[in-house]
């Protein structure tokens, strides 16, 4: 046998005051009386047997401390040794995507997938274990055999208002139950058994709630900037299979403002997407929304609404005598506060929050900065060793998928010098004239370097589209690609449809059904303590102790 | 604790009040002179008074030969006879009389003292006798036997020896006393349920008109409260230990029931005078009830 609460036996330490009082007794009290006649026929309680009387004494402490024994091996939670090998381990795993609050089941899908939870939670048996997680993935309880304590957890919960992919809780599911040789049970609306691979997760039965419903809904709608100031917008709208198809109309509002209105004609089963590009340098409160006269089970996913922050301001110290062409370049840029210094010998620890370009200079050593851009540099530095000069240098190659260098064209670009620098190991290369590095640098983690080795002034660079591109992307580098804004509900929301069979009905046999006999091997303890103390009562009304 | 001094024990005024009262016998026992009243008892007068059956202890010589030769039945000839009357008042001296707010000994003495200050003041002869110890006062004529007899009530002690009432009676009738009427004043509680019957029936043997005066104080009948005690007699000094719980409580109480109800019955078949008093009843209260013995 073995115990869960072994820390209960602590309390075996009352049997001393148990005893100490059961020494201490008083003794009987005197009583004078003025005959005996009347007290000649009493029933001698304590007999004259002094070893009775010792015998009958040590009987009553037996009896208090017996009932100790039984009060406290309840306390202490005991299990029998095959009752832990019988015992189920189940791992409750609960949908709390937004398509659980559809209204298709009375009041809604999650109530009665709580409902169900709770059920189940009630059919354990004494030696069963269970855990129970959600779809966030959150572990809500842990393995535990307290009832009490997964049904606070099942009321405790709270559905979502996104959609939720459930593979990871599953995963986690499915490796917690793996340990104990137990079972995942997951209730959810229907649609993930038939998205999911029972190969990646074996085991788990599934606990549908609700029908297919009429449902019309949002199941995208995100942001994305683009490589300057505008942010792409794009949203879709889907309508279930058993919807009606009466037009549907879209809202889309920035700041509570409307800013369009679309009437949407979509058919049953069908979706719709529309695509905006929207100035928000200084961010915005983007809402969609969309209405109809057909039935909708699930008005969670007809508004949605998320905020696109302000571009981050960009600090750059142009190390240059005047040059209008970088100049003009950076005024361009949006959120760029653009400051010149020349000449350089001033300049000694630089800023780790500015981005710096160096033209025809090199910053001294220790110098600090969040970027650096080098065109032309004059001697060699940490950036790489000035090995001389190329005559008429043609980029034949470069890396136009790479955020640097992406949509500047440079292969365009002409020049009849530039600078043969060689650029340190595990240098990425954006630009190259037959293999000899043209641009070159480390964009991708801080602090950011770049050498441009072509010289401005015997190139037109400056003169095509491609020097702005690359000082925009270099700029949007530094931003640290600020998150776009949203990521809206997926398809999963919508997807009210389910796999009940025909009856509407379904039933997960996820552990082996309970008996009376599964009453915790405590509680029959602590009824024991209970009896125990009427049969004292009873032996000390009987006089067979005192 | 029982009292010595006289002055607290007897109250001039209660006694006064039945000076002018009568104690009436029903049997007179035989005397010298004559007495300034009638008789209630038949007896060998010449005034013929009724017939009675015969019962054990009277003299054969006085069957009705005549009348069991009319009847079938013995019966005895009694005639009106007057004489004097002499009032035996027998004081149960044992320990368990000291019982009680007031003692039951204290009780008993002043009811004592009472009906020897009527039967003195109605020209009767009246002696007090402590059974188990102590002096008496031999049967007597005259108010001014009072002082000396409630002196000796005063300083009656109690009997330091548990001693059956039976044994204390026969040592009595022993001295073979005058016949006359015999007054008991006593708790009864004797070495056994039979043991203050016994002492009646030897009185009443004896040929003397027998009434019985049982004082009780109320602890002594009613349940014990619940506990564990070791009991221990006044009288013997034994000890017993005991546990009352409810049971026994409950047993206890029908066992005085039980006793009392033997009592109860064993004097109304002897046709013996009998009234159970408290140690707290006002002792007027038990003198009405004494006088309502007539």
């Amino acid at each position: 046998m073995s115990f869960l609460a072994p820390l209960a036996w602590l309390g075996a330490a009352l049997a001393l005051p148990v005893i100490l009082f059961y020494l201490v007794r008083d003794e009987p009290r005197r009583r004078i009386v003025s005959n005996f006649l009347l007290w000649a026929g009493h029933k001698a309680a304590v007999h004259e047997s002094a070893r009775w009387r010792k015998l009958r004494r040590i009987f009553s402490l037996l009896l208090q401390l017996l009932f100790l024994v039984l009060v406290l091996a309840a306390l202490s939670r005991p299990v029998l040794p095959w009752a832990d090998a019988e015992r189920a381990g189940v791992v409750f795993v609960v949908d709390t995507s937004a398509s659980m609050a559809a209204t298709d089941e009375s009041p809604s899908r999650a109530v009665v997938a709580r409902s169900r939870l709770r059920d189940a939670i009630g059919a354990l048996g004494s030696g069963d274990e269970a855990a129970l997680l959600t779809t966030d993935p959150e572990i809500l309880v842990g393995w535990t055999r307290n009832r009490q304590e997964l049904r606070r957890a099942a009321e405790g919960y709270r559905e979502g208002v996104v959609a939720r992919d459930p593979r990871p809780a599953l995963a986690l599911a499915t490796s917690l139950a793996a340990g104990r040789s137990g079972r995942v049970v997951f209730f959810t609306d229907g649609v993930w058994d038939r998205v999911l691979d029972p190969a990646e997760f074996p085991g788990v039965a599934f606990s549908k709630v609700g029908e297919e419903a009429p449902n019309a809904g949002i199941t995208l709608f995100a942001a994305r900037r683009s490589e300057a100031t505008a942010v792409a917008l794009t949203a879709r709208v889907q309508r279930s299979a058993r919807s009606d198809a009466s037009p549907l109309k879209f809202l889309l509002k920035r700041n509570g403002e409307l800013l369009d209105a679309r009437e949407i004609a979509l058919p049953a089963g069908g979706s719709w997407r529309g695509d905006w590009e929207l100035q928000l340098e200084n961010g915005a409160d983007l809402e969609a929304s969309v209405s109809g006269p057909g039935e909708d089970l699930l008005p969670v996913d007809n508004t949605f609404a998320f905020s696109v922050g302000p571009l981050r301001p960009v600090d750059v110290v142009l190390v240059s005598p005047p040059d209008r062409f970088i100049e003009a370049a950076l005024e361009a840029i949006p959120g760029v506060n653009t400051t010149r210094i020349w000449p350089a010998d001033g300049i000694r620890f630089g800023d780790p929050d500015k981005l710096w370009i160096f033209k025809g200079a090199v910053p001294p050593a220790d110098f600090r900065f969040a970027g650096l851009v080098l065109i032309a540099p004059n001697e060699s530095g940490f950036f790489g060793e000035l090995r001389g000069e190329m005559s008429d240098p043609w980029i034949s190659e470069w890396e136009a998928a790479d955020p640097v260098t992406r949509f500047t064209g440079l292969g365009r670009v002409r020049a009849t010098r530039a600078l043969d620098i060689l650029p340190p190991e595990g240098t990425t290369v954006f630009a190259a004239s037959a293999g000899r590095p043209l641009i070159f640098g480390n964009w991708k983690s801080s602090p950011r370097w770049l050498v441009i080795g072509i010289d401005m002034e015997r190139s037109d660079l400056v003169l095509r589209a491609a020097f702005p591109v690359l000082l925009a992307n270099l700029v949007e580098g530094m931003r640290e690609s600020q998150p776009l804004a949203a990521v809206g509900p997926d398809s999963v929301v919508t997807a009210l449809h389910s796999n009940l069979p025909e009856d509407g009905k379904e039933s997960v046999e996820a552990f082996r059904p309970a008996s009376p006999l599964d009453w915790p091997l405590g509680n029959w303890f602590l009824l024991a303590a209970v009896l125990w103390v009427f049969v004292e009562w009873w032996t000390y009304h009987r006089r067979i102790t005192e | 604790m029982i009292t010595s001094d006289p002055d607290e024990l007897f109250d001039p005024g209660v006694l006064r009040r039945y000076e002018a009262a009568s104690l009436l016998a029903r049997r007179l026992a035989r005397g010298g002179s004559r007495a300034e009243r009638r008789s209630h008892a038949r007896g060998a007068g010449v005034e013929f008074a009724e017939y009675r059956p015969l019962v054990a202890g009277d003299d054969w010589r006085h069957i009705d030969w005549h009348a069991y030769a009319r009847w079938r039945q013995l019966v005895l000839k009694l005639f009106v006879e007057e004489e004097d009357l002499h009032l035996h008042l027998l004081l149960d001296c044992s320990r368990s009389m000291d019982w009680g707010h007031p003692a039951k000994f204290d009780q008993a003495r002043r009811l004592l003292g009472g009906l020897a200050y009527i039967a003195l003041a109605n020209l009767d002869r009246a002696g007090f006798v402590p059974l188990g110890g102590g002096r008496g006062i031999p049967p007597g004529r005259g108010r001014e036997r009072l002082s000396s007899f409630l002196a000796a009530l005063a300083a009656c002690p109690l009997n330091p020896e548990a001693r059956p009432l039976e044994d204390s009676v026969r040592s009595w009738l022993s001295t073979r006393p005058r016949r006359g009427f015999v007054i008991l004043l006593s708790d009864l509680f004797g070495t056994s349920t039979e043991d203050a019957l016994r002492a009646l029936d030897r009185l009443r043997h004896a040929g003397h008109e027998v009434a019985a005066l049982q004082i009780l104080a109320p602890d002594e009948t009613t349940r014990p409260p619940p506990g564990e005690y070791e009991i221990e007699d006044c009288e013997s000094g034994r000890v017993l230990r005991v546990v009352v719980d409810p049971q026994a409580a409950e047993a206890f109480a029908a066992r005085a029931s039980s006793f009392l109800e033997s009592i109860d019955r064993g004097v109304r078949s002897r046709g013996i005078a009998f009234l159970r008093s408290g140690n707290e009843t006002p002792i007027e209260q038990v003198f009405s009830s004494v006088l309502s013995w007539q």
